[in-house]
């Protein structure tokens, strides 16, 4: 059995841990982000075949945060049974997030469903990764403007749908 | 500065990219303009609550070539200790370690309440190649390795 490394995988090694960590700030399972880095590794692999991305950072954000969006969605349609009615309670925390994290995620998840890729790409690269606009417009191929017009735009997304959350709590 | 030239500011002024000079002047029109202040806010606002959501766990595979073994470095695993694989297969195996570790109980990892950069580090030795690793990686760990198992089944 041959040892030698793909080229397609030597590419996309480097960008394994952001690829995950951008899956698992929308997902928060880590199962479900492994799934979302095998997927993207996957498309990785068929797109190095027909020739590797101009940009392969930006086409890797795009991609995973695609994917994570769909398992989103998926999720939302079809909640997954909560192990706790299915086993006994853990002794100790496990991780994951509270049920008020949860919902926080699960919204942000839902603005960023109605968000193009570019969008999702712009505001994770921005928020999370503290990135320049300079730096994104460089890594996703855009205009700086263009990024900044699409910052704007996805940070009013989450905060229309973050809003009856913010006026429930305000409530008395 | 005005409501049109608050439009044209604001992306920088969320994304913490205005000069002082600018700055000062976005804020002077926040003091005497409502409409553009309750916008700025309730934007400033979500961008605070999209932090609030935990990162990923953050792990190190490998203890830092001045660090002494065993010293500042997580629990992660018995069987990741000092292996040379995780030292140079860290990326890629990182997720595969991560939930070795959590269902494993073994050093819980505690998520992240301040938005971190993603990480990307890795050691820049590669001198055994990752698929190599891999590959030892799934005969160390049977069944314990997905993705290290699913990489390796594609590049076959």
């Amino acid at each position: 059995m041959a040892t030698t490394a793909s080229p397609g995988l030597d590419a996309f090694e480097p960008h394994t841990l952001a690829v995950y960590g951008w899956a698992y700030r929308l997902l928060g399972q880590h199962e479900d982000a492994q799934d979302v880095v095998q997927d993207v590794f996957l498309r990785w692999a068929a797109q190095c075949r027909k020739g590797p991305p101009d940009h392969p950072r930006g086409w890797l954000r795009r991609v995973t945060l695609n994917r994570a969006v769909d398992y989103a969605r998926q999720r939302r349609v079809t909640p997954p049974v909560p192990e706790s009615a299915a086993q006994p309670p853990a002794t100790e925390e496990a991780p994951g997030d509270s049920v008020d994290g949860a919902a926080l995620r699960a919204d942000i998840a839902a603005a960023m469903d109605r968000l193009t890729d570019l969008q999702r790409a712009v505001l994770v690269a921005k928020v999370y990764d503290e990135m320049t606009f300079s730096r994104i417009a460089s890594e996703l191929g855009l205009a700086l403007s263009t990024v900044k017009t699409h910052y704007l735009r996805s940070t009013r997304a989450v905060r229309d749908q973050l809003e009856p959350r913010w006026a429930e709590e305000e409530s008395p | 500065m005005n409501c049109e030239d608050f439009e044209v500011f604001l992306a920088d002024a969320l994304g913490g990219e205005l000069s002082s000079t600018e700055r000062s002047a976005f804020d002077a029109h926040l003091a005497e303009c409502s409409h553009c202040r309750l916008e700025y806010e309730s934007l400033a606002r979500a961008i605070r609550a999209m932090w609030k959501v935990p990162g990923p766990p953050q792990v190190t595979l490998y203890p830092r070539d001045n660090e002494s073994p065993g010293e500042g470095r997580p629990p992660l695993g018995r069987c990741f200790r000092g292996r040379r694989f995780a030292r140079q297969a860290a990326g890629i195996v990182l997720a595969f370690a991560a939930g070795y570790a959590m269902h494993a109980g073994v050093g819980r990892l505690s998520p992240q309440t301040k938005p971190p950069a993603v990480a990307d580090s890795y050691p820049a030795d590669k001198s055994v190649s990752l698929r190599t690793e891999l590959v030892n990686a799934r005969r160390e760990n049977p069944g314990r390795s997905d993705l290290a198992q699913f990489m390796i089944t594609v590049l076959q």
